[in-house]
């Protein structure tokens, strides 16, 4: 048995190994007693960390509990020291330990600790599991006067004793004390069903209310009968609960009841849907679908729907039969449903609902219907046999024009082509619409086509957003930007290309916005898009792009070269650049494209030299380049073009490493020294350590002096102190909780604002743009925009914003847009008040009156009480200090809920109104409140636009 | 006003507030003021204002009191609500009113299971904060006082009234992902607060009621607003008290984990100095014996990230608030059938809780549940303190044959402290 000798002698080791205490522990606990709360804090955490490991261990646990009651016993423990010892102490503390912190226990100024140990170590007063109360106690408490007294003895005799339980909570039903009786209600249904069954008739309609949920949870099926009673009852909340309950706990029987009640009272219609929905027993599906065939339309709906959401066999036929039902409630219930629920085998037959009744409802169903068929000619094909079906009317082939257009394909693109060019006018519209609403990127060559041929500005406009739409994302997509060029005319158009544009990033789309950055229209936006596109370009391509759109009229880039990342530049430039004597190097750095650019350089001991070529000596040139003292040398250079000095001796700008400054000249060039169609430029250090170069260029034509970047805000300031110009605001939208049909809202907002003539209003769709440094070339950024279950446009856009906020841009938020920015704590000090989601949203949508509460403001001067159907937001949170403006009394809680306010947020004014859920809501009062502060906010005086009501206000 | 009069509340209007478990929302008439339920809020840092706001917009409860051992706080809370509302320092004030139906905790961690008991045995219903409690015991001793004294009890476990957790775990239950595998929890860490300095505790702080039941230690720097929260005397950090709301979720989603016994099992890492002795890092699994895996991470180091996933041998649902996603994403258009289990239905945790205090039933988040969430977080931390496979048995609420990891289950109260 030598193997096993061996075995137990290792074991043997292993305990004498694992048995030694460290000595760091002992270190720690030493150094742990002597703890006055200050640093070091590493030997408390090597303890605590250490302890829980190795109490495991039999014979390091014993040598821990010893080492532990010693420094805790010791007098020269600190209080704080003793106290941490005493609870690890607890942990591992055995009987050996009793008698000592028995001792401790007698210390006045240990007693408190030595219990913690004890109570650990012995169970002295151990938290936990209580015994549970005596029936006779629980009963002796019944009769007790104090009702919270009678309520526990009932709750502790269901709980510990329900055997003997049914009698005493029987009794309690009777309770004068209305929450006892309550109390009593909910613990009957569990320990005593057919008393409270027996008893639900001579209930309260109050105790009803709460007996039959309670009856519903504790699964009593048997008190179905009786619930059936309370179908009737005078109460209707009761009827209400009666019919969940019954959902719970009826069989088939109930179906028919159910039915009943809906046909006598319309108003239980959800209730008894719900009911219909949930009721589990045999034959309920079958009962269903026979009063389908017998029932009135009340009831109708609520069956279907129900029919519906059990996924009943034999639904189909069913639904389809009464798609064809002359209610129009019973119709719709069904072709929804439908759309959900259908087989694929029923879409053709869904289809050929189109002939009789091409409405919205059919087409949605239609639609429904088809996303949920396999993506190839099956959600197609019965939509173009119904089409070339003889006698289909024009609304019918209508409705199957836009079908196809979401089920897109090859096939079905003919079809459309086909009709373009139909004989009725509604159908070739309809055509038309389709091709521009079209689904997938077939269809652009024809949509260009047809956008290059409209001959009425509606085409045109619909036709470029269907292309935009679909070369967005398109691997031709720059070709097929390119091409749409010619086609934008108005503003509209160009902030809807450049949108797209900014998608994209390539050379090609660079030039193209880069050719709008003069464009009065759009100049911001282009801007945003050129530097969207150029930060995610390569350096070098990126910056020849900057350069060019930056350049004056009549000035254009013939080359660019990146040195230190090319030896020669791009092979289509008219004018080459060579580098003759220098070399390849790149300081640490970079970001953005700028960055990566100056980060590279050639250089050499005494001075870079480059060969221009291909000039034309009957034009004049332009060099430019960039140059940095990256490393802090102490550069000084110059630059000569054929031995002529072009520019004299400069100190380099100097930067940090990380955060390259070069400075860019650029400098004419004599009209002599490329009189040969080439130039040598030489680059001569003058002092310090290695001449270098970040970037060479050629301009044809003249070229100022870069300008330097614009600091934050200055723009803003540039406008409020030019009235007479006009205040550029900037509306942001594009994304919203669903039921904000933004793109409905956004052209009232809009029309509304532009009634001051003295605000000049562009929309974006790209929330991303807040990340613009054009940001602060606007007065005022109107947000109707919210971050529904989007991440929005990212934390350095949300900065950018408060900065241009803060530097003196206005901020409007409209509506929903107090709930935007969820979780980004500085958005309630800019808001003033946000959308805090555990609070009551808002009234039901209804008419309600917002009052004027401050009417000696600005934005209010003059303004009286107007009534409004929206919503009254009840939802807002925050304690920054805002200025009340407007409020509205709710009709849930009777309270005043705030409308408007304004507050100020550095050089800022920011004003909030919830109001504004839909057009409806953006009636004039609500408009004309908007347009004045969206002017105050711009820093103007509000009033420029047409007012409404003002003249009499003021009147004395 | 006479409070027994005042709590006489079951009117026509106030029974119709009393909208039960298994009902959608209610039309509500107006609540006559002698009708509002009265509640009292201790503890007033961020969640007690929360609930102050939350109350101030629901019509059937009037904040009646405002408690904070800062006094400066519940001073400045009582200024907004004007003369019908009290401000105290001490809550047995508060416990000692008769006209006060409901109270709502939201002091720290160590503080929730004797403020809970004490509330209820003074006969007052209770809204508490997660976690339940900082140890399992005190955590059963709550479970135990509210089936005995009747009272309604609402954990602050607000997702079960959010949708989105509700169907995920509806469609764990009834089968819609199959055989259930792997239910994989991660929440945040939290950040690393420094060492804080030991100072005289201001002015206005009652320091010694703030530490109530946990050892007498000297105060410390910005200790008792925030930085409690990673000191293992009074919250055993973000693993507790953020993990306690997706551990809530995982278990409402699959019951099943609390069959029987759990194997449990992790690595954890921990601060090597200043003040905070919590785990800022972990990795735990816990096992049922018919192989069912509950992972429990840090969401730095979950293999799915923040959120509650369930996952079947048919597909998968991950949960976080405000967003749900599935595989095959069709799962999330399921409408359950006849039959399948409903989870009961709330749309505001805060109104649930006086809907059922009308009715007297168990809110959406029974104190059972929140009990099983918060021992789920404490047995994984203890399990990682250990380094060693621990086994978890429901039953006895004790771990199998380790007396140290037994004894972290407990902790002694400070002396006059009892729960």
């Amino acid at each position: 048995m030598r193997i096993s000798r061996i075995a137990s002698l290792l074991l043997l080791a292993a305990q004498l190994v694992t048995a030694a205490l460290p000595p760091e522990i002992g270190q720690a606990v030493e150094r742990v007693s002597q703890f006055d709360g200050a640093e070091p804090t590493a030997p408390l955490h090597q303890l605590t960390r250490y302890l829980p490991h190795a109490a495991h261990d039999p014979a390091l646990r014993q040598e821990l509990a010893t080492l532990l009651m010693e420094a805790a016993s010791s007098t020269n423990a600190t209080a704080f020291g003793r106290t941490i010892l005493c609870q690890q102490l607890g942990l591992v503390a055995g009987p050996a330990e009793w008698a000592a912190l028995d001792q401790l226990l007698a210390d006045p100024a240990a007693s408190a600790d030595a219990r913690i140990a004890l109570a650990l170590a012995r169970g002295d007063g151990a938290v936990g599991r209580t015994t549970p109360p005596t029936l006779e106690s629980c009963r002796a408490h019944l009769s007790v006067a104090r009702p919270a007294d009678r309520m526990a003895a009932l709750a502790a005799l269901a709980h510990h004793h329900p055997a003997a339980a049914a009698a005493e909570v029987e009794k309690a039903l009777g309770d004068p004390d209305p929450a006892v009786a309550a109390t009593a209600i909910q613990l009957a249904a569990r320990v005593a069903t057919p008393a409270l069954r027996a008893r639900l008739p001579t209930l309260s309609p109050a105790q009803q209310i709460i007996a039959l949920p309670a009856l519903a949870l504790a699964g009593a099926r048997e008190a179905a009968p009786a619930i059936t009673v309370l179908l009737d009852s005078p109460d209707a909340a009761v009827a209400e609960a009666a019919l969940y309950a019954l959902g719970e706990l009826g069989d088939v029987q109930s179906v028919a009841a159910i039915t009943r009640v809906v046909a006598a009272r319309p108003a239980t219609a959800d209730a008894a849907a719900a009911a219909l929905s949930v009721l589990h027993a045999d034959g309920v599906d079958a009962a269903i679908l026979e009063q389908i065939g017998q029932a009135g339309p009340g009831p109708l709906v609520c069956l279907v729907q129900a029919a519906e959401a059990r996924q009943a066999p034999g639904l189909t036929e069913v639904l389809l039969a009464q798609s064809r039902h002359p209610d129009a409630a019973v119709r719709a219930a069904a072709l929804k449903a439908l759309g959900r629920q259908s087989a694929p085998a029923v879409y053709p037959a869904l289809v050929e609902l189109l002939v009789g009744q091409p409405d919205a409802a059919v087409e949605a169903a239609v639609g429904a219907a088809g996303k949920r068929l396999p993506p190839d000619t099956s959600r197609s094909a019965p939509l173009l046999a119904l089409l070339q079906r003889d006698r289909i009317a024009p609304a019918a082939q209508v409705a199957i024009l836009r079908l196809l257009a979401a089920a897109g394909g090859a096939e079905p693109l003919e079809a459309v082509r086909a009709r373009l060019s139909a004989s009725d006018p509604a159908v070739a519209d309809g055509a038309f619409r389709a091709l521009c609403a079209w689904s997938e990127p077939g269809a652009l060559p024809l949509l260009a086509a047809q956008a290059e041929s409209a001959t009425n500005e509606t085409q045109r406009v619909l036709a470029l957003r269907g292309l935009l739409r679909l070369a967005n994302g398109h691997p031709d997509q720059p070709a097929w930007l390119a091409r749409m060029r010619p086609l934008i005319r108005t503003a509209d158009d160009k902030r809807g290309f450049i949108g797209a544009l900014a998608e994209s990033a390539s050379p090609g789309t660079l030039e193209l916005a880069a050719a709008y950055t003069n464009d009065p229209d759009v100049r911001a936006e282009a801007q945003a898009a050129v530097q969207r596109i150029t930060e995610a370009l390569p350096p070098g391509l990126a910056r020849r792009a900057a350069l060019a759109a930056g350049l004056p009229p009549g000035a254009t880039l013939r080359a660019y070269l990146d040195a230190g990342a090319e030896r020669a530049n791009n092979g289509s430039d008219p004018v080459r650049i060579r580098v003759t004597r220098g070399t390849d190097y790149s300081w640490p750095g970079g970001g953005t494209s700028a960055e990566r650019a100056a980060a590279s350089v050639l250089f050499d001991g005494k001075h870079v030299d480059l060969e221009v070529t291909g000039l034309d000596p009957a034009r004049r040139y332009t060099l430019g380049f960039s140059w940095w003292d990256g490393d802090g040398k102490g550069r000084t250079m110059s630059v000569s073009a054929d031995d002529a000095r072009v520019v004299d001796q400069r100190v380099l700008p100097k930067g940090p490493a990380r955060a390259p400054g070069a400075e860019s000249v650029q400098q004419a060039l004599p009209a002599t020294a490329h009189a040969d169609g080439m130039v040598q430029l030489t680059f001569l250090l003058d002092a310090g350590e290695n001449a270098v170069v970040s970037e060479v260029w050629l301009i044809e034509g003249e070229a100022a002096q870069p300008l330097p970047a614009r600091a934050p805000g200055a723009a803003a300031a540039e406008v409020r102190a030019n009235a007479g110009a006009p205040a550029k605001v900037l509306i942001v939208t594009g994304h919203d909780y669903p039921g904000h049909l933004w793109r409905e809202t956004t052209p009232v907002l809009t029309a509304h604002l532009a009634q001051d003539p003295r605000l000049e209003i562009s929309v974006t769709e790209q929330a991303a743009f807040l990340g613009s440094p054009s940001l602060t070339n606007y007065a005022c950024i109107v947000l109707h925009y919210m971050n529904w279950q989007d991440p929005g446009p990212g934390a350095a856009a949300q900065e950018n914003l408060r900065k241009t906020l803060e530097a003196g841009t206005g901020l409007v938020l409209v509506h929903f847009a107090c709930g935007a920015f969820q979780g980004w704590p500085e958005f309630v000090k800019m808001a003033g008040r946000v959308w805090d989601p555990k609070l009551r949203g808002h009234d039901p949508y209804g008419l309600f009156t917002v009052r004027i509460v401050d009417a000696t403001h600005p934005i209010t001067q003059g303004l009286r009480d107007f009534t409004t159907t929206d919503e009254l937001y009840t939802c807002l949170a925050g304690d920054t200090p805002v200025h009340l403006l407007c409020d509205a009394v709710s009709k849930v809680d009777q309270k005043p809920y705030p409308m408007a306010f304004t507050l100020e947020y550095g050089q800022g004014r920011v004003f909030l109104s919830t109001l504004g859920h839909d057009v409806k809501a953006f009636n004039d009062a609500a408009g004309q409140l908007y347009r004045r502060a969206t002017a105050w906010a711009a820093g103007i005086p509000p009033g420029g636009g047409r007012e409404l009501g003002i003249a009499e206000a003021g009147a004395p | 006003m006479d409070a027994m009069n005042r709590r006489g509340f079951l009117g026509r209007a106030a029974a119709a507030a009393a909208a039960p478990l298994l009902l959608p929302s209610w039309s509500r008439g107006q609540v006559a003021p002698s009708n509002r339920i009265a509640a009292a809020i201790i503890g007033l840092g961020d969640r007690g204002r929360q609930h102050l706001g939350a109350l101030r917009g629901l019509p059937e409860a009037q904040v009646v009191a405002v408690c904070d051992v800062y006094r400066s706080k519940a001073v400045a809370a009582q200024q907004g609500l004007g003369n019908s509302c009290s401000a105290h320092q001490d809550f047995r004030e508060i416990l000692a009113r008769p006209d006060v139906d409901a109270i709502f905790i939201t002091a720290p961690e160590h503080w929730h299971a004797v403020l809970a008991i004490a509330a209820m045995k003074a006969g007052k219903d209770v809204y508490c904060e997660k976690a339940l409690s900082l140890t399992v015991a005190e955590g059963r001793a709550v479970c135990d006082a509210v089936r005995r004294t009747g009272r309604v009890f609402q954990a602050g476990t607000q997702q079960r009234s959010d949708g989105h957790f509700r169907l995920a775990c509806e469609l764990a239950r009834n089968g819609y992902l199959g055989k259930l595998q792997r239910v994989v929890v991660a929440v945040p860490a939290g950040p690393r607060p420094p060492l804080l300095p030991v100072e005289a505790p201001p002015a206005d702080l009652d320091y010694d009621l703030w530490l109530g039941p946990s050892p007498a230690k000297p105060h410390r720097k910005g200790l008792c607003t925030y930085n409690w929260y990673f000191v293992s005397d009074y919250c055993a950090g973000w693993i507790q008290s953020w993990g306690v709301h997706h551990m809530d979720i995982a278990l409402w989603g699959a019951p099943q984990l609390m069959a029987s016994t759990l194997t449990v099992e992790g690595t954890a890492t921990f601060p090597e100095s200043g003040t905070a002795d919590v785990a800022f890092g972990w990795q735990t699994r816990m096992t049922t014996p018919d192989g069912l895996s509950l992972e429990f991470h840090d969401d730095r180091s979950g293999p799915f990230g923040h959120g509650v996933r369930f996952i079947g041998d048919r597909g998968w649902v991950h949960v976080v608030r405000g967003g749900i996603k599935a595989e095959p994403a069709s799962l999330l258009q399921t409408l359950l059938r006849p039959g399948e289990t409903r989870l009961p239905r709330s749309t505001h945790h805060v109104d649930d809780f006086l809907r059922a205090m009308r009715s007297r039933r168990d809110p959406i988040a029974p104190v059972e549940g929140v009990h099983a969430a918060t021992t789920g977080t404490l047995i994984a931390d203890i399990a990682n303190r250990c380094g060693r496979k621990l086994t978890w048995d429901w039953a006895s609420e004790r771990f199998v044959g380790d007396e140290t990891a037994n004894r972290m289950l407990t902790r002694p109260l400070r002396s006059p402290w009892t729960v």
